[in-house]
């Protein structure tokens, strides 16, 4: 039987403006179905993804908080924030979505080194 | 050494050196005995697959250069169909079905779904690199 | 095994400088290409990436293409497309950033 594939897929751009956030997520989704192990890591201006009062009336797009909080329905168990970047924008980790771990640089790194892809979204 | 190689391509053909740099590879990669096994493009990186693209002569005929490198080594121009859509890079099928009248994609691109590159990432034989 | 590092994407020296936290193991090779090289020039960027013990390379077309070639510092390699192709196939995973 063939080894799990271990995909890290990282998000690095913000919400709203660009479409990085989206497609990104849309490969892990992918991934995950294909029976990856999926680590979704937000970092930097990503992080912003994961806050929870995300007012969503104002635009049309269904990438918000609501979808990211049931990735685990699509099998991606593992999303984390970068703290290093969650705490550059003065936010409490209680400001993100629940489902949400916060790992540092170096837990990246370790997580980067065991996968069998990492691929960047910025 | 015979090894396969699967690329990703997301860079814009205008807005970054994605393509120019991939292509550099793909003819290294094959002139050291490598077989590219696909390419696929994402995000901006779609927009290559335009066939309303107008270049100068002078300039690099990307869309081109992808076309001629495909038949000649017998790789597929995977194109995701999700971000091709949204920029409006569309075969006749997805003209149809969005009721548009014109289809825009480059013959010899194939419009196929990100399974694609995620069935290339789920070969353990593959080597996988990505332009950015 | 070690890790390639495909880094094509200009970045601010803070920007590399967490990049480096996140994604750079002791062994791996880093290679600069496209846009890139550009930073190897600026001395926030240049100096940071002098205190690693880790291969450093910049894609000769690249470089020459942008006149830099001979504005580099010497602790990184100039290397040919075929260069390239050989870190590729001796690392376990190549990183695009």
């Amino acid at each position: 039987m063939a080894a799990t594939i271990t995909t890290t897929v990282i998000i690095d751009s913000p919400p709203i403006g660009r479409i990085n956030g989206k497609e990104g997520l849309d490969l892990a989704l992918v991934c995950a179905a294909f029976d990856h192990q999926v680590n979704l890591i937000f970092v930097d201006d990503g992080v912003l993804h994961l806050l929870d009062n995300q007012d969503e009336q104002f635009f049309d797009d269904k990438m918000h908080d609501k979808q990211l909080k049931a990735l685990e329905f699509y099998g991606i168990e593992s999303i984390y924030a970068e703290s290093e970047s969650v705490s550059q924008f003065g936010l409490s980790p209680t400001t993100l979505i629940e489902s949400v771990e916060l790992i540092n640089r170096n837990q990246i790194n370790g997580l980067c080194q065991n996968s069998d892809h990492t691929v960047t979204f910025s | 050494m015979s090894a396969s190689i699967s690329i990703l391509v997301t860079g814009s053909p205008t807005q970054s050196q994605a393509h120019h740099s991939a292509i550099r590879f793909l003819n290294a990669a094959i002139k050291n005995g490598c077989k590219i096994d696909s390419v696929f493009f994402y995000q901006d990186a779609v927009l290559v697959a335009n066939q309303f693209i107008c270049l100068p002569d002078d300039e690099t005929q990307l869309s081109q250069r992808w076309l001629s490198l495909s038949e000649q080594h017998g790789f597929e121009l995977q194109v995701c169909v999700a971000a091709a859509n949204r920029r409006g890079i569309i075969n006749r099928e997805e003209a149809q079905l969005n009721q548009k009248p014109h289809e825009s994609v480059l013959k010899g691109f194939s419009v196929l779904g990100l399974g694609l590159l995620t069935a290339s990432l789920s070969k353990p034989i593959n080597r996988f690199i990505h332009f950015k | 095994m070690s890790k390639l590092h495909l880094i094509s994407q200009p970045m601010t020296a803070e920007q590399l400088q967490a990049s480096i936290a996140r994604y750079i193991a002791a062994e791996d090779p880093l290679l600069f290409i496209g846009d890139a090289v550009v930073v190897l020039l600026k001395h926030p960027h240049r100096d940071l990436l002098l205190t690693l013990d880790n291969s450093i390379y910049a894609l000769t077309a690249d470089l020459k293409s942008r006149g830099l070639a001979d504005k580099i510092p010497d602790l990184i390699h100039s290397c040919h497309d075929d260069k390239m192709v050989e870190l590729t196939l001796t690392s376990s995973q190549v990183i695009s950033w």
